[in-house]
């Protein structure tokens, strides 16, 4: 019996209660964040912490388990951002030393709450945004005070703590507590926390150091112990890539964070691959009622799973989502992971269900199949669940010029990952293949018939619902009875091309901007964590210096000249009008370094030795310009700078770079200002001793 | 009781014509003015009794009352400009001419050019530059207001009770005469600073600072409240530490004060249009208790200003009225208190009551005994406040509009640092120029390399009286390069000083 049979006869079809799971904590509602006591902890699978996490809560759970009232203190602070997974953490500490539960009896989320245990106490501090009361009379914030009172307390007893923190919020209490009498060591220790460069004192132990991982050891207390802090940092790393895994071993030498060029076949070991294999087992689904449904054909969120199950097809999308963490800047949180994979497993968050289970609105939408009148629209509302197309922009052919597409919003991951839409940036050699797909259609063949058949990225990616949507949508082209007008058909073509691309991007992992990102990446996974010079092989060393210190003219390619007088530091280059004051940089006495700062790259300008004159974060815009220029600038045309949709937010922090060195004019640079006409000159400044 | 003794009192502005001349009112403020007369040699056709205005670089030279001079030099005596930097140790190659040189320095010292102004101001890059105009000169006028003066009176009223902070000018003089760390600006600020000597005084004027700066003072309540006073005054303190000046090169940190000294001046005055224009509301409501008073004068959140996304029309987005209105009917409530009526003279209390009422404690209380002292015919007076428009007010109207309007937007003489841009004749919109933002984030962050958080920018805005989503406003410092926001960090996004 077919599903609409069934569905006429009134028998119930299952709904998997997994995907409701997926749906409420990747798309909003009550599962999508997690506080402690979250029921969708237990119930969703959970892939490896983030590096560090592990190893420093479980020393946590050690030294209280293991501890008398002799033992070390031991303090984990977990600092990060909104969904980087903290309070998830929080939470499997409290289970596992079956500490108290953070929330009131109204099952309101507390601050912090104390755990006088038989041996030792725990401070468990979660969130730290909760701003706790302050009946201290001083002003500073919550966290000082419970530095203060963890400090006051392991003077006498055992005295662990776990504290999660928002990174925003260090700063806000660091700078609270700065200055403030008797709270020196509370501000010692948020600085350090937050990474300031502050005098500690001598006897504080500082080791390992790294961007994801921290400890801090302070000298014995009138306990005669230590209290050990360590400090993990959730925001560092991408769980795109391998996290290193810190042991007890290594933790004197500390794993490094290894990054991965383009196409690296370990995509497929991170946590975030972890994850997708967890979540796409056939327990979620196949054993949760989708084996026995009749619409499992027709089902785009079967579909997805089943396409997820294979490795290549995770690699592309891994590869993907990469690029999308390059290009906006931004690392994939926990909770973003989760609005994608619930988008590439569910579908798109946009749909309207109309108060309908998803496996109801898809039965539905299966049964509109066999409705002459709803087919076409039922067709176009299954193939917007498929992973490939639920990510994207809603491109509805069918749509009239009056109607919308959706205005539902999405989540920040998903607008994240729509800004490198294949489609934006179709017009290169990769797409080729799926041009001639297209093109197929004049020879009355369906494109993604022919993209099965010739297409290697299209290998064991077309499921049946692909068929189905093909023939009903595109098959209206070459049928002899279709009545499609000559807009309706433009319409179509254009849908199926836009598809295409966006399920050949994916699957290959090109994004938007592909060259770009990949340039980043490989130059990325080429760099340690202290400055050294830019690979040479890497193309953005020329390109860099093009866009920030372009040379005068052709003919004098050895400096830069930067204005002195002018409200903005725009380079001069060739002859002007009228003399202008400038600082000459001789282009090649600046030292160009690079280093990787958890994910990040910084580039470090530096002078005379080692003179600092500017860091600043190499980020995908400023590649995206700089490559720019390169091909400009190499091609030794008159373009000189770079100029990209990305011109206005590039442009004022360029500007700031080159104003530095004008503030680091150095004796020794004295006679290294020119005045710029029709030629240099050069203009010294001279010691009168009167001057 | 004297009006004084409970209400902030600013000296009248006038529209400042360069963004420039607040910093050069300040220099002059420290000297004895009296070397202003020394450059009488300097004007064709000296009018004796009238003052010296000295202008940069003059547009029109018409100028009835008084003896301008201007300090771009003729041709002779670009010789003089050319002598003191070479004195001062400034030596091009032999295949240029000095003159050529100086004639340089004079092009890239020229500051913002305003609307209507009758000159160009230098950029005061140096000290000694801020001397290359002063009051009389930048406004064209015998009497000139007194912007060194509103000044001290705006950081007065914004200085917290328990500060001891040192006048807006003596931080301004401590910072821009800092040791240079290079040759280059020594020999610069040396160069200006013995031309102006030979010009006039015969001796150079970054020698007399002997005299002490403007002391004010404000009503306690006013000391005690949040206010644009008060962003002014701590943002200046925070402006004028000397890691600013040396992380900013001197065209950036004579901007960055033109900026802070813009803003803060003009939204004081709007501030305080605003408060009277409330507080002549609130005596013309048929009952007024203290507690209302307190709240509605001291602990008002309606914004100054409203910064609106562009996409919105242009009517709903329009300041301009709101400037106008309020700054009218604020000048004639506070015309009013202060003149045309005697209500505070019939008003009595004991020595404590007065310091009570000075507080902000007892504000609320005072104003409520002013209104229950009003008679029938001063309510008809004060009503008649709402209707008219005072003299005086269209300077106040000007001074606001122009100081914190974009003068132009692109071009050589571009104003990165206004915070209204012009649309059409009627209408002002909140649209900063693209360094605007940077400046108030910096000052947030304290200290160059130094962060803050959004929560302290949006902060720092509230009490400025802009009103600004946090959409706009962390689009806006994106743009800028400042910050890169987390989609849900609510307001604990990181941002970074712009140096």
């Amino acid at each position: 019996m077919g599903a609409d049979a069934q569905i006429r006869k009134g028998r119930r079809l299952p709904e998997n209660a997994f995907i409701s799971k997926l749906i409420a904590r990747g798309f909003g509602g009550g599962g999508a964040v997690v506080v402690p006591g979250s029921s969708t902890i237990d119930e969703l699978p959970s892939s490896a912490p983030p590096a560090g996490v592990a190893f420093a809560c479980d020393s946590l759970i050690a030294a209280v388990k293991g501890g008398t009232e002799t033992s070390p203190n031991c303090w984990v602070v977990l600092v990060g951002g909104p969904g980087n997974g903290k309070s998830f953490q929080v939470q499997r500490v409290i289970d596992q030393l079956k500490l108290s539960s953070l929330s009131d009896a109204d099952g309101l989320a507390l601050r912090s709450q104390w755990n006088n245990l038989d041996s030792s106490k725990v401070l468990i501090v979660n969130d730290a945004t909760i701003r706790a009361e302050n009946s201290t009379g001083e002003d500073v914030g919550s966290l000082a005070r419970e530095l203060h009172t963890l400090h006051y307390s392991a003077q006498h007893d055992a005295t662990h703590a776990l504290i999660s923190v928002n990174r925003g919020i260090l700063i806000e209490e660091q700078a609270q507590v700065a200055g403030k009498d008797g709270w020196l060591t509370e501000h010692q220790l948020i600085s350090w926390l937050v990474r300031q460069d502050i005098e500690l004192p001598s006897e504080w132990s500082r080791s390992p150091e790294s961007a994801y991982f921290r400890r801090i050891v302070l000298p014995e207390n009138e306990r005669r112990q230590q209290i050990e802090i360590y400090a993990v940092y959730l925001d560092q790393l991408s769980l795109m890539e391998r996290q290193p895994e810190l042991t007890v071993d290594s933790i004197d030498d500390i794993p490094k964070y290894r990054t991965m060029r383009p196409n690296h076949p370990d995509r497929d070991t991170t946590p975030v691959a972890d994850l997708v294999r967890k979540v796409t087992i056939a327990e979620n689904f196949e054993d949760q009622g989708c084996a026995d449904c009749p619409c499992q054909d027709l089902c785009p969120i079967l579909a997805n799973v089943r396409n997820l199950r294979q490795e290549s097809v995770r690699q592309g999308l891994f590869e993907f989502l990469r690029a999308a963490e390059v290009v906006s800047g931004h690392l994939f949180t926990y909770r973003d992971l989760w609005s994608v994979l619930a988008t590439v497993v569910a579908g798109s968050s946009e749909t309207e269900l109309n108060g309908l289970h998803k496996c109801a609105w898809i039965q539905q939408q299966a049964e509109d199949l066999s409705d002459s009148e709803k087919r076409t629209e039922a067709a176009f509302n299954l193939s917007r669940q498929r992973y490939f197309d639920a990510l994207f922009h809603e491109v509805n052919p069918f749509y009239s010029r009056e109607q919308e597409v959706s205005t539902r919003d999405v989540s920040g991951a998903i607008e994240r990952i729509r800004s490198i839409d294949p489609v934006i940036d179709a017009a290169r050699v990769w797409t080729e293949p799926v041009l001639e797909s297209v093109q197929a259609i004049s020879y009355d063949q369906l494109p993604l018939n022919f993209a099965a058949a010739q297409i290697g990225e299209f290998e064991g990616l077309v499921e049946e619902i692909d068929k189905v949507v093909e023939q009903e949508i595109v098959g209206q082209l070459i049928s002899d009875e279709s009545n499609v007008d000559d807009l309706e058909r433009r319409a179509i073509l254009r849908w199926r091309g836009q598809t295409l691309f966006r399920q050949f991007g994916v699957r290959k992992g090109v994004a938007a901007h592909d060259e770009v990102v990949k340039a980043w990446l490989i130059l990325r996974s080429n760099v340690g964590d202290t400055f050294a010079p830019i690979p040479s092989d890497s193309v953005l060393d020329a390109a860099l210096r093009f866009l920030l210190l372009p040379p005068a003219s052709f003919d004098e390619e050895r400096y830069c000249l930067l204005p002195l007088f002018e409200s903005r530091v725009i380079p001069v280059t060739g002859p002007q009008e009228l003399p202008v004051w400038c600082h000459g940089i001789e282009r090649h006495d600046v030292r160009w370094n690079i280093k990787a700062v958890g994910d990040s790259l910084e580039i470090g300008l530096f002078r005379n030795f080692d003179e600092k004159i500017a860091v600043f974060e190499l980020d995908f815009n400023v590649c995206r310009e700089s490559l720019v220029c390169l091909v400009f600038g190499g091609a030794r045309t008159d373009c000189r700078y770079g100029f990209t949709e990305l011109g206005n937010s590039v442009s004022p922090r360029l500007e700031r770079i080159r104003a530095s060195f004008l503030a680091h004019l150095g004796e020794q640079n004295s006679d290294l200002v020119f005045i710029a006409q029709s030629g240099l000159s050069t203009l010294r400044a001279e010691s009168t001793g009167n001057g | 009781m004297k009006f004084g003794q409970f209400f902030p009192v600013f000296n009248r502005p006038e529209y400042p014509k360069n963004p420039e001349a607040f910093q050069s009112a300040m220099a002059w403020s420290l000297i004895d003015t009296n070397d202003e007369i020394k450059f009488k040699e300097l004007v064709e056709g000296f009018k004796p009794g009238k003052p010296i205005g000295l202008i940069y670089k003059k547009i029109h030279s018409i100028a009835k009352n008084i003896n301008l001079v201007e300090t771009w030099p003729s041709s002779t005596r670009l010789k003089v400009l050319s002598k003191s930097l070479s004195d001062a140790g400034i030596r091009p190659n032999e295949s240029v001419d000095m003159d050529f040189v100086s004639r340089s320095l004079l092009k890239a010292l020229e500051g913002v050019k305003a609307d209507n102004a009758k000159g160009y101001a230098a950029a005061p890059i140096t000290r000694a530059a801020a001397y290359l105009q002063n009051p009389v000169g930048v406004h064209t006028k015998e009497g000139p207001p007194n912007f060194a003066r509103i000044i001290e009176q705006i950081y007065e009223g914004g200085k917290a009770l328990d500060s001891d902070s040192m006048s807006a000018a003596s931080g301004w003089l401590a910072a821009i005469s800092g040791d240079a760390e290079n040759q280059f600006d020594r020999a610069i600020e040396a160069g200006i600073a013995g031309y102006l000597a030979e010009l006039g005084p015969g001796r150079s004027l970054l020698e007399e600072n002997s005299k002490s700066p403007l002391e004010e003072s404000q009503p306690r309540w006013l000391r005690e409240s949040s206010t644009p006073l008060r962003w002014f005054n701590t943002t200046w303190q925070v402006f004028c530490q000397p890691e600013w000046r040396t992380s900013l090169a001197g065209r950036r940190w004579s901007d960055w004060a033109s900026c802070i000294l813009r803003t803060g001046i003009s939204m004081a005055f709007l501030w305080e249009s605003r408060f009277y224009q409330t507080l002549g509301k609130l005596l013309l409501a048929e009952s007024l208790e203290p507690i209302d008073a307190s709240r509605m004068l001291l602990h008002n959140s309606r914004p100054l200003l409203d910064w609106h996304e562009p996409e919105l029309a242009i009517t709903v987005r329009d300041q301009n009225s709101g400037i106008i209105s309020s700054i009218r009917d604020g000048y004639s409530v506070r015309s009013f208190l202060d003149n045309e009526s005697d209500v505070l003279d019939r008003l009595d209390g004991s020595l404590e009551d007065i310091e009570r009422w000075q507080s902000a404690d007892g504000f609320g209380e005072f104003i409520s005994m002013i209104h229950r002292a009003l008679s029938e015919s001063d309510k008809k007076q004060l009503e008649g406040c709402f209707q008219r428009t005072p003299g005086g007010a269209n300077n106040t109207i000007e001074t606001v509009q122009y100081s914190l309007g974009t003068r132009q937007e692109t071009g050589k003489h571009a104003d990165f640092y206004g915070l209204l841009a012009r649309r059409s004749r009627r209408f002002l919109v909140v649209q900063p120029g693209e360094e605007w933002i940077v400046v108030i984030a910096s000052m947030c962050a304290k200290l160059p390399g130094d962060r803050t958080v959004l929560r302290n920018v949006r902060k720092s805005l509230s009490q400025l009286g802009i009103g600004v989503s946090r959409e706009i406003l962390v689009s806006e410092l994106e743009r800028a390069g400042l910050t890169s926001s987390s989609h849900d960090a609510d307001d604990a996004i990181e941002v970074w000083a712009g140096f």
